[in-house]
Parts: structure tokens; C-alpha cells; sequence
């Protein structure tokens, strides 16, 4: 329990220290006298003073009465209270009064043991007064002041009350004073109350406010929430000065940004606000993280804003006044751009009209954690771009990302990624997210067009009607490409010849077409069908072993298709231009081919049974190739008795 | 004219500043014209009134010194004076501790002339045992011997010792070669009936004083004078009568020979010997 010192000084040799509970130096006595002594120049009942006293390291808090009682004119009695520094600012200030007693006698024992402070009811205070008061205190015109109130008693409850006002740090060394009359030279006290004014002093280093003429309508709005707070010291704004005020010119300042938070909290302006006042990262620093920082629990203690808010005005003004462990800005923004809010997103796509440096940290933190689908809407920015070729080049790999951009969007987007991102896992992630456009336009950007074949033919198997958009001005390059590659998938070839118009299959080897005929020879598909045709078409104009054995897979297929009717255009056009006998018809002309070949080149009747197999039972049931007086007709009866066995025919 | 009122509490030195002023405002001087006043003389208009009522002059309060500032035509001449009126207590603190209060020091550091209060009447005027006598006795248990002899403390030091004590530590602080000194003793209708002229009292009760002063001539110039500013003693609670005379009429100064003159005279005094000490310079 806190205990207060007391001294009781009066009039004996002179006016000195009576009795106190605490020994008190005869070299620091001198000190104490000034500030216990007084002249009563008006009917008031006592003066009050408060002060620190260097030489003590404590305040002294004083209560001064007139000692009519003395023979002395002049003399005074005084009763003080000596608090330690420490207790200044945890003890209720303006209940100290209470403890204050005069002498009645010249028995001074009661004033030689400590104090134990109690509390006890406030008297009220002018609204006036304490309008006077706040504005003469903290309007920095002088280093002193004086206030004019007629009633000094009165006005006791007042000082006291902006005692406790006072910014902690500061709270133990202000000081002020009552009294009759004040002059306006050199005084030890910050403030003084005073019934009137004296004349003239050789200095004039005061300044004076007759707190009894001014009106409401005078004092700015910073000085009635001042007064306020003094009138109601258990409200918002009187808290929000005992917690952060550091300086009297700081309690101005708060009152100046109190508007920008009750009633209605205006984050921006009072970003702008803190940001220009308190422009030091160390300056009114818990104030900022308690408005500004990170959580909605620190958020809540001076104002209800929500995260996002306070993360926006933080772009928006900078945070050159904040310490970056304080504020935190990259981990918020890390969050916020998976939160519902879409203000993030909003800001970000006008990143332009921030500050650069927010702008790019609002930038960098989008590339990194903005969902895909949000990134790829907004991937006309080409900052975002940059940031995200840097920082995130992987979103560019993945299929949902390409989805999600429209053609504009996703034209620009894919410029960036395709220098940053790898061919492949792009061109996988296009052809996964059936960007036909974007991949046609990834080929102008020297997208390997073999990938992209390949990558095609995974996804989609024989189905080729993608080829035609993707591939759109880019056959050259296909067909090139496909040449001048030795490792290409035969299932990508097959497509590629299908596709491809016939001089680019012509310009490519009869070798590289062995392997993905041999894979057209089993298949009936369409794209099989004309790759074989077309291989067909090459072989038979061409004399060589490869020219055989690409008959040899081709044969079967297209003479299955002819005589089902189902030939495509182009795989007929194809034969049609290549085969021998042109009066005959086209299966004619097929059996025709296979014939001279047969008789050309040494067939097996493997050969043969290979060639036929795939052209279907009654195909090869009704096929005759050779004459019964045919140098091969033995090798012919050979091979179909042998593809007709396991019909039983 | 820079001037420095010293002395004990209860000395007189407050009294004496509101009767010169009274006087002056009131026009009664011959010899010294008010021409101009250049601070608050509230203190000094509340002490006149007192006086009207036949009532002390209050106390000086320790915290805020009073002062005499004005602009007087004497002697052919017009004079700007400065009188500072600090607290007895003051000098007291500053003896007993052996170091000048500051703001005490500043004023006699560029002061002109000095005027050395004593009250005779007032509780502190101590003189000092005349040799062969014993020192003061407290009351207490008794030895074998008589009374148990009080410790000393600076509050016996005697008067004379004090004033003494003041103007050698005055040498050190004034930054003059020759200081000016009127030392006035106060209530001076009270010592009528014993002492017939302040010198013969000054002689008589502050020897030492004498001593200095004469020994010290050349840097301490001097003259003695015996002040009434109440002009009789004032009984607790007993107005003035119906004819009494206004303060400033009953105010009254005798020189150290015991002949009459204005209560401005030892201000007066000072003022000559500032021109005088100006003009062999």
C-alpha cells in the first residue's frame, strides 16, 4: 500500500519546516520555502501548488492557508505532500486533496507519520475553467501560463484534474500553482490559476488566457476533447492520452487524431495523420502498432478497423513512419489475399496509384499468394507479370491458371511465361487447360511445336481436332521440326503425318515413318488411316526396302478403309495422285501396288500375311491378287489360306 | 540605481519600502519627487493600508521577492532605483548554510548600494554576552554543576556577527571598489527613551559593526540612521484614532546624529554617494 510523506511548514523563526514524517536536509529546506509560502491577496480560503523538487527527487504537493491566527501579518501555514516520482502516475492524483489538513493548534504530531491515500468524491469542475485550462497548457505560445479564474479554490480540482493529464514521462515534473495575483515574468510553475493579474513584470515570458471571458465557440475542437478528457477521465480519449501521450505537444496531436477515430473510424486520413505528425518509426511508436499493427486484437484496443483496412492505408501512405516489425505488412498481405474481402484484390489492380514501394510490395506479395484463378484474371498487369515470372514462375506450369484467363489476359501472361517457365511443363499445363488459342499463339513464341504434338497427342489421343487451331500457320514449323527431330514419339509422328499437309510428310525420310506405320497397320482410326494412306502414297512411289516394308504396314489398313468406304478426302487424294492403273478402281489400284511391289522385291509370305491381315476378314476373303498362272500366286494362295484359317473358311 | 535591502526577518526592510513609497506618492518629501513607478506596487498600496489601519506591515513571502521600482528627481537629478525586497528568511538560510541564495547573490552583485536593516524589538536581534557572563542556559535536568548549557546553533549567533559576517561576504560578491552602505535601525520610537541618536545606539549595541565599518571605510562608506515608518507601536487589534495622521505624516527618520530628517534621506544618502563615487571615477 503506498504511503505518502507529509511536512507541515508554518511561521516561527521565520517561515520554515515544522514537522514532518520525513527528515528533510537544512540544504534542502530553502528549496522547500517558495513553494510553501504565499501572500493571500484575495478572500481565497487556500492556494495549492504542486511542483518536483530536484533536491528531494520527489513532488511536493502543497496546500497553503492564510495564519491569521499568528501575530506575524503575512505569515501561512502549509501542508505538503511529498510522492514519490514513481507514485506520480499510479496514484489517483486529484483525490489527494483529501489528505490535506490545516493546523489547529500548535500540537503538529499528526503531521509526523506517512499518509495513506483514499479516494473520495470529485467536486465538480466549470466546463470554462477546464476549456481555459486545456488550451492554455498545451498551446505552446510561452513557457508559462497564466489563467485567469476569479474562484482559485475552485479551481484546485481543475489543476489537479490536468495534472493527471499530463503525459506520463512529463505527469512528475509538471508543475502549477494558485494564487491572488500573478504576474506575467519568469515563474517556477508551468501554469497558475490566478483571481486577477498584477501589472507589468520586467519580463513578459508568460503567456495569459482569462478563462472566465472566452466561449466555446473560440477554443478549437482539440481543446474541448481535452477538456473533455479532463471532465471524464475514464473515457476513451482520456485513456488513449494516459497510454500514448509521451509529450504536451503529443496531447495536442491526439486530440487533433481523435476525430479521425471515434465516432467514425477514417483509416486513411488517419494513417496520413500519424504518418505526418509522428513521422519517426520511434515516435508515438505503441500508438501506431496499436492502430496500425498486425491482428485484430491489437486493431481493437484504440479503434474497431478491420485488417484489411488498416493494411490499405498503410499502403497507401507509406510506412516510412512505422517500424517494418511493427506493421508486418508482408505476412498481412500474405493473408488478406485469401480472405473474402476482395478490397485487396481492388487495390492491387490499381497498385499504380500507390507509393512505389507499397506498389511493389503489394505486387510481390499477389505473385506469391494470390490464388491462380485471381492471378490469371489480372495477368494483363505487367508488373504482376514480372513478379510472378520471378517469384512464382511455376503458376504459369499449371493448367488451372491458363483456364482461368481470358484471351487478352492470357495472350499477354503468356509472354512472360514463356521465358520463364519450361517449355514443356507450359506447354503441358496450355494443353491441359485446352488453350488452343494460347498454344497456337506459345508456338509464335518458339514453343517447340514437337512438344506441343506430343503433348496434344497424350491428351487427346487420335483426336485431331484441335490440331488444326493449334497448329494454324505453324505447319512448317511442325513438319521442321518433326524432321529435324530424332526422337519423336511414333503415336506424334502418326498424328503429325495425318496432319501435316503432304509436303511436309514428303520432305521427311521413308525410315522415320517406319515406326508409327507399323503403328497405323493395326489401327482403323481415321488419323491412322490417312498417315497410312500417305505413307502409302510415298511408298509406292518409291523404290527401296523402307518403300517395302512401309507398304508392308500400310497395305492393310487403307485397302480395309477403301472397301469400307470409309476413306478420308485427303487419304484418297493421296492414293489416287500415287497408285498404279488410274482406270482402275482405287482397291484395284491397291492390289495393283502391292503386286508390282511383290514382283519387284522379294516378299516372304510373312510379308505378304503381315500386309494383309489388317485389311479384314471379308477383305481378305474375296482379295485376288494374282492370276492362278502367277509366278506368286503360290505365295498369295499361301498367305490367305493361312489369314483365313482361324475363320474356318 | 541598483539597491539592496538586507537584513533579518522582522527587520524592516518591507516597512521602510512602503513608507518611502507612500511618502513619494503622497508627495511627502521635500527633497525627492516621484516621477515614475515601474513595477506593481499592489504590495506596496496594501501595505500603506495597513498602516492607515494602524496594523504591521505584513511579512515578505519567501516565494516571490517584491520590489521597488522607480524614477525619483533628487538632488537636481532624476534617478532610476531598483529595490528588490526579499525575504529575512533568505539571508537567514544563506548565513546558516554558508551559501549565498542565488537569487540574492545576482541582486548584490550588481547592486550600487546596500541598506543594512536591524529591528532591536524584533525576537531575532540577539546581542552577543558580555565577557565574564555565562552562556545561555536551557531549561532542563541539573548536573551537580546547575543547568545542562544548551548546544549552539546558528540562530544564537549575535546580530552584530551577523551583519559583519554579511558585509565581509558582500566584499567578495560586489564587483565595485566602493559600496555604499545605510544601515537603518527600525522602530527606532521604541528606543527614544534609552538612546538619543542611532549612532549612540549603534556604538552602543552593535560595536563590531562600528569597527567594520570604520576599518572599512574606503570600500564600505557608511551612515547611520534610526526609522519609524509606524511612528509609535501598534496595539494588537486597536485602530487608529480619529485625528491620527496619515501613515506617511507619521512616518519619521532621525540621521546618526539624532537630527530629523525625511524618511527618503538614507535613499537620498546613496544617491549622493553614487554620484559622488561616479564623479572621481
Amino acid at each position: 500500500m503506498t504511503r505518502i510523506d507529509q511536512l507541515l511548514f508554518g511561521y516561527r523563526d521565520g517561515h520554515e519546516l515544522l514537522a514532518g514524517s520525513v527528515a528533510i536536509d537544512s540544504r534542502v529546506e530553502p528549496r522547500l520555502l517558495p513553494h510553501t509560502d504565499a501572500r493571500f491577496e484575495d478572500e481565497s480560503e487556500h492556494y495549492l501548488v504542486g511542483t518536483h523538487i530536484p533536491e528531494l527527487g520527489a513532488y511536493l504537493l502543497a496546500r497553503l492557508w492564510p495564519a491569521h491566527e499568528i501575530s506575524r501579518p503575512g505569515a501561512v501555514w502549509a501542508h505538503a505532500l511529498v510522492i514519490a516520482a514513481d507514485d506520480v502516475n499510479e496514484l489517483d492524483l486529484p483525490n489527494l486533496v483529501s489528505l490535506f489538513r490545516r493546523p489547529s493548534s500548535d500540537e503538529f504530531s499528526p503531521y509526523e507519520a506517512p499518509l495513506i491515500p483514499r479516494s473520495g468524491p470529485r467536486p465538480a469542475i466549470p466546463d470554462q475553467l477546464l476549456v481555459g485550462l486545456s488550451w492554455a497548457r498545451y498551446t505552446a505560445r510561452a513557457p508559462t501560463a497564466v489563467v485567469i479564474w476569479r474562484d482559485v479554490v475552485e479551481a484546485e480540482g481543475a489543476l489537479l484534474a490536468l495534472w493527471a493529464n499530463q503525459p506520463r514521462p512529463e505527469r512528475p515534473h509538471f508543475s502549477f500553482r494558485t494564487r491572488g495575483r500573478a504576474r506575467t515574468g519568469d515563474s517556477p510553475y508551468q501554469i497558475q490559476v490566478a483571481a486577477t493579474l498584477s501589472g507589468r513584470s520586467s519580463t513578459e515570458s508568460a503567456s495569459v488566457l482569462d478563462a472566465t471571458s472566452i466561449t466555446p465557440a473560440e477554443a478549437p475542437t482539440w481543446v474541448h476533447l481535452i477538456a473533455d478528457s479532463l471532465r471524464t477521465p475514464d473515457s476513451d480519449f482520456a485513456r488513449l492520452i494516459d497510454r500514448f501521450s509521451d509529450h504536451a505537444r503529443s496531447v495536442v496531436e491526439l486530440a487533433q487524431l481523435w476525430p479521425l477515430i471515434e465516432p467514425t473510424p477514417q483509416p486513411l486520413a488517419a494513417a496520413e495523420f500519424v504518418s505526418d505528425r509522428f513521422a519517426g518509426p520511434e515516435r508515438m511508436r505503441e500508438l501506431k502498432r496499436a492502430m496500425f499493427g498486425p491482428g485484430p486484437r491489437n486493431g481493437q484496443e484504440v479503434w474497431r478497423v478491420s485488417e484489411s483496412d488498416r493494411v490499405v492505408s498503410l499502403l497507401s501512405v507509406g510506412t516510412d513512419a512505422f517500424l517494418p516489425k511493427d506493421v508486418r505488412l508482408e505476412q498481412r498481405l500474405a493473408r488478406l489475399w485469401h480472405a473474402p474481402d476482395p478490397t485487396m484484390v481492388e487495390i492491387l489492380a490499381e497498385h499504380q496509384a500507390l507509393a512505389p514501394a507499397s506498389a511493389r510490395l503489394v505486387v510481390l506479395s499477389a505473385a506469391k499468394h494470390l490464388d491462380l484463378a485471381v492471378l490469371a484474371q489480372m495477368s494483363n498487369d505487367p508488373d504482376l507479370l514480372d513478379a510472378v515470372a520471378d517469384q512464382r514462375p511455376e503458376a504459369f506450369t499449371e493448367p488451372s491458371f491458363w483456364k482461368a484467363t481470358e484471351s487478352g489476359t492470357g495472350s499477354i501472361a503468356l509472354d512472360w511465361a514463356a521465358s520463364s517457365a519450361p517449355p514443356r511443363a507450359l506447354t503441358k499445363a496450355l494443353v491441359a487447360a485446352e488453350a488452343d488459342d494460347l498454344l497456337n499463339r506459345a508456338l509464335s513464341l518458339d514453343l517447340d511445336p514437337v512438344i506441343v504434338a506430343s503433348e496434344l497427342e497424350k491428351r487427346a489421343g487420335d483426336d485431331l481436332s484441335l490440331w488444326p487451331t493449334v497448329f494454324a500457320g505453324h505447319e512448317k514449323e511442325l513438319g521442321k521440326a518433326v524432321a529435324a527431330k530424332t526422337r519423336v514419339r511414333p503415336e506424334t509422328m502418326l498424328l503429325a503425318a495425318a496432319f501435316l499437309p503432304p509436303t511436309y510428310t514428303r520432305s521427311i525420310g521413308l525410315r522415320r515413318w517406319l515406326a508409327p506405320a507399323k503403328l497405323a497397320h493395326c489401327r482403323d482410326d481415321p488419323p491412322a488411316v490417312v498417315a497410312a494412306a500417305c505413307w502409302l502414297a510415298l511408298a509406292v512411289k518409291a523404290d527401296s526396302e523402307t518403300a517395302r516394308k512401309l507398304l508392308i504396314e500400310c497395305f492393310g489398313p487403307v485397302y480395309r478403309a477403301v472397301h469400307a468406304n470409309r476413306l478420308e478426302p485427303r487419304a484418297k487424294s493421296e492414293l489416287t495422285h500415287a497408285l498404279p492403273a488410274p482406270k482402275k478402281r482405287l482397291d484395284e489400284r491397291l492390289r495393283k501396288a502391292l503386286v508390282d511391289s511383290m514382283e519387284d522385291r522379294d516378299w516372304s509370305s510373312e510379308d505378304l500375311i503381315r500386309a494383309l491381315e489388317p485389311a479384314g476378314r471379308e477383305a481378305t476373303r474375296d482379295i485376288k491378287l494374282v492370276g492362278k498362272k502367277h509366278p506368286l500366286r503360290r505365295t498369295v494362295d499361301g498367305a490367305v489360306h493361312a489369314l483365313r484359317a482361324p475363320f474356318g473358311v | 540605481m541598483n539597491i539592496v535591502m538586507i537584513g533579518p526577518r522582522s527587520a524592516g526592510k518591507s516597512s521602510y519600502a512602503v513608507g518611502l513609497h507612500s511618502g513619494l506618492v503622497n508627495e511627502a518629501f521635500a527633497g525627492m519627487k516621484l516621477v515614475d513607478t515601474l513595477d506593481p506596487v499592489g504590495y506596496l498600496n496594501a501595505g500603506q493600508e495597513l498602516l492607515a489601519q494602524c496594523r504591521p506591515v505584513a511579512r515578505t513571502n519567501v516565494e516571490v521577492p517584491d520590489s521597488v521600482a522607480l524614477i525619483v528627481s533628487a538632488s537636481g537629478a532624476e534617478h532610476k532605483i531598483s529595490i528588490p525586497d526579499r525575504s529575512g528568511e533568505v539571508l537567514r538560510f544563506s548565513q546558516d548554510l554558508r551559501e549565498w541564495d542565488t537569487d540574492l547573490a545576482g541582486d548584490l552583485g550588481q547592486a550600487d548600494g546596500v541598506l543594512i536593516f536591524v529591528n532591536p524589538m524584533a525576537e531575532n536581534f540577539k546581542i552577543g554576552a558580555p565577557v565574564g557572563e555565562a552562556g545561555q542556559q536551557l531549561p532542563g535536568e541539573d548536573d551537580d554543576e546547575g543547568e545542562v548549557p544548551r548546544p549552539w546553533n546558528e540562530s544564537m549567533t549575535p546580530s552584530d556577527v551577523r551583519i559583519v559576517d554579511a558585509l565581509q561576504e558582500l566584499a567578495q560578491l560586489i564587483s565595485r571598489a566602493v559600496m555604499p552602505v545605510g544601515f537603518i535601525v527600525s522602530a527606532f520610537d521604541e528606543l527614544l527613551d534609552v538612546h538619543a541618536t542611532p549612532g549612540g545606539w549603534l556604538r552602543s549595541r552593535l560595536p563590531l559593526v562600528v569597527d567594520f565599518l570604520e576599518t572599512n571605510a574606503d570600500q564600505f562608506p557608511s551612515a547611520c540612521f534610526g526609522v519609524s515608518v509606524q511612528g509609535r507601536a501598534f496595539a494588537e487589534g486597536v485602530g487608529p484614532d480619529d485625528d491620527e495622521p496619515d501613515p506617511w505624516d507619521r512616518a519619521w527618520a532621525l540621521d546618526a546624529d539624532g537630527e530629523h530628517v525625511e524618511l527618503c534621506e538614507p535613499l537620498a544618502w546613496l544617491l549622493r554617494q553614487g554620484a559622488e563615487i561616479s564623479r572621481v571615477a
